[in-house]
């Protein structure tokens, strides 16, 4: 079996999501008392935060170049980054290991193609947002990107961090996130991206009159192709 | 913040506790969005279930220590065994290493120290129950250790690997738990170590008349301690 090389800990609340996803649907594929073979780095958040914040990316690419490096090096198959935010520097990483890196936006916009959607509405972190790192890879599938209006865009950030990354879930955020959602909707979306991989710990997909896309699970599924495919 | 260095996926299920646990204390106790820094290897549990099946304890031995030397290498600043059963090799990756492991046993009998008890009821795999490896750390400590009979051991082993490690959690098997718990304290018990990771997904210091002794908990709290000490 092949070993998977995370990096986590941003947060470390939905670094729990993957581990726990990836380990039970390994055990689905593989039966018996199979589990995944993972190694995970999970960083302390404070540090990359205080990053970011800071907008210093190039800190951020060469601590996640350096950790993937170390990743390869004790047996890693592949690198898998546990966030959508720290695919900024994907294409770093890349360029670092001699593994491949499962970016977790190629692997959502080929789950939208699948369901045959062009127009997308995206949340996620500001960066995510805003920057062109996620939208440039969507638009390579034709899949034109909408995000939510100023104003929503700090308020899902504010929950991300303050909220939803510490473990508090409130029904008054929760409103508010499907007002965006159906904001998009008029907009002409077919379809909204969980574009952080805490977000789908508020919203599901019940929550949605049109088809989510939970980033963290579309990520996980295709690192357990990735340990079972040969 | 010193670096973690974890051996778990014996299984799964209780690796999440480990994490959670220690993440949710190291938030406690630095604050802001501090998380802990550490380095997981997830074994296949499958591996290493048809090598202890097959009596392979040289073949265990040595993924353990070869894990163990990765991580000391990918930066980890100490070592734990993120379960009980698995700390019969404790002394053999000790050997291979240049940093401390963190011993699941030893921190238990400091802490059933501090509470001045020195008879205690021991439950977990049967390895944990019938070797010596456990026991021989408790004497250290002048504490007296009673195992269950053998009926009630191989309850407990088959209910380990057959249930609580898959997330099956039955009344039943708690009830029957609880039983064995009293005919310890009817022996002269006067604590219970859950002795096994798994176990306290089961059973909690509310079911018991003794005072437990939740080896997951002590054992997260001993690395946040390590972790946070300079």
């Amino acid at each position: 079996m092949k070993t998977l090389g995370l990096i986590g800990g941003t947060t470390w609340v939905s670094t729990v999501d993957y581990y726990r996803l990836i380990n039970q649907k390994v055990n689905e594929k593989l039966g018996g008392d199979n589990s995944a073979k993972i190694l995970l780095y999970s960083l302390n958040f404070a540090e990359i935060k205080k990053l970011i914040d800071d907008d210093n990316w190039k800190d951020v690419s060469t601590r996640y170049c350096m950790i993937s490096k170390k990743l390869e090096s004790a047996g890693a198959d592949c690198i898998i980054f546990c966030a959508n935010t720290a695919h900024i520097i994907a294409d770093d990483v890349r360029k670092a290991v001699n593994i491949p890196l499962i970016h977790i936006a190629e692997e959502t916009a080929n789950a939208i193609k699948r369901n045959k959607l062009k127009k997308i509405g995206l949340l996620g972190t500001r960066y995510t947002m805003e920057s062109d790192f996620y939208k440039s890879i969507l638009s390579k599938c034709n899949i034109e990107t909408l995000i939510p209006d100023k104003d929503d865009r700090e308020f899902i950030q504010h929950t991300i961090f303050d909220e939803l990354g510490k473990e508090i879930f409130l029904p008054e955020s929760k409103a508010r996130y499907i007002e965006i959602i159906n904001k998009l909707i008029q907009q002409g979306a077919e379809g909204v991206i969980l574009g952080c991989t805490e977000i789908p710990l508020l919203i599901k997909q019940d929550d949605c009159p049109v088809p989510v896309f939970d980033t963290t699970m579309i990520h996980a599924n295709a690192a357990v192709e990735f340990v079972v495919s040969n | 913040m010193k670096t973690l260095g974890l051996i778990g996926g014996s299984t799964w299920v209780s690796t999440v506790d480990y994490y959670r646990i220690i993440n949710q204390k190291i938030n406690e106790r630095a604050g802001g969005d501090n998380s802990a820094k550490l380095l997981l290897y997830s074994m296949n549990f499958q591996d290493l279930r048809s090598l202890s099946a097959g009596n392979n304890r040289k073949r265990i031995s040595d993924m353990l220590c070869d894990i163990a030397v990765k991580l000391e290498s990918a930066g980890a600043d100490c070592i734990l065994l993120c379960a009980n059963t698995l700390h019969q090799y404790a002394e053999d990756v000790l050997k291979h290493i240049n940093i401390p492991l963190i011993h699941i046993a030893e921190v238990t009998a400091i802490e059933i120290c501090s509470k001045n008890i020195n008879r205690i009821g021991l439950l977990g795999t049967k390895y944990t129950m019938e070797k010596d490896f456990y026991k021989d750390i408790l004497a250290k400590y002048n504490i007296e250790t009673l195992v269950p009979d053998k009926e009630n051991r191989e309850f407990i082993h088959n209910s380990i690997y057959n249930e609580l490690g898959k997330e099956i959690f039955l009344e039943e098997t708690k009830a029957k738990y609880i039983e064995i718990i009293n005919k310890l304290a009817e022996k002269g018990a006067k604590g219970i170590i859950l002795g096994c990771t798994e176990i306290p997904l089961l059973i909690e210091q509310a079911d018991c008349s003794l005072p437990v002794f939740n080896t997951t908990l002590i054992h997260a709290q001993a690395a946040v301690e390590f972790a946070l000490n300079d």
